[in-house]
């Protein structure tokens, strides 16, 4: 199945929509540093326009080790997509 | 604001922004303190960091975008769309996983540079791949806080 290709501030909307937060930015600002409640655990989103497939992969694959299932992600990024074309 | 820093800012929420506007908030008070009144900056032993990481590369052609993890690093893992940008990334990811403090680590020059070439050759590939790989080790650059 895959996950979807999607744009920073997509990404962005996809974790905050599944309990994530950012939780501050990188020194040389160019990374956002998303954290889980009660996880030391953190998920790096660059500053960058377009992101890779393999990119999106790695950071929903991550988003998986925190317990949340492939199913939930695509829902969430479904509803991101969806809701930005409304 | 730089054009990255303008749609960094542009994509976060109001809570966001202050947590933002705090950084950069620290960042010219940092300035004030060290650069300007010449007070001694904190000391970091930059001897912590790594001799020379090791990234695995993807130049994605579809999206035009490179991707770079470090496979000894869990925790260094970004994309961008240019390599410079991606090297500049892996820096900044480094000193956040070695916890080099703020000031000091916008103050370091690229610490750790690779040779251009292999990029290149990335990038320029005829290969009908949609993805294609590199593995380079990059050693660190003189530099010194």
């Amino acid at each position: 199945m895959g996950y979807p290709t999607l744009a920073t501030e997509k990404v962005k909307l996809v974790l905050e929509c599944l309990g994530f937060y950012l939780d501050k930015i990188s020194s040389r600002d160019t990374t956002f540093i998303y954290c889980y409640p009660g996880s030391f655990k953190r998920i790096l989103i660059p500053i960058c326009p377009v992101l890779s497939k393999q990119f999106i992969d790695r950071v929903f694959h991550r988003v998986e080790d925190f317990g949340i299932s492939e199913e939930s992600i695509i829902k969430c990024a479904e509803k991101v997509r969806k809701e930005s074309t409304d | 604001m730089n054009k990255g820093l303008d749609l960094m800012y542009n994509l976060l929420t109001s809570r966001e922004k202050v947590l933002f506007l705090k950084a950069k908030l620290e960042d010219f008070v940092n300035n004030l303190v060290y650069k300007q009144l010449g007070m001694k900056t904190p000391y970091y032993d930059l001897g912590k960091l790594p001799k020379e990481i090791e990234i695995f590369a993807t130049y994605d052609k579809k999206n035009d975008s490179y991707y770079a993890e470090c496979p000894h690093l869990n925790d260094i893992y970004t994309a961008a769309a240019t390599v410079e940008g991606l090297i500049e990334n892996i820096n900044d990811l480094v000193y956040e996983f070695f916890d080099v403090p703020r000031y000091i680590a916008r103050n370091l020059p690229q610490r750790y540079s690779p040779s251009m070439d292999a990029f290149k050759a990335l990038k320029n590939s005829k290969s009908k791949e949609p993805e294609l790989n590199i593995r380079v080790r990059i050693s660190p650059q003189l530099a010194t806080a």
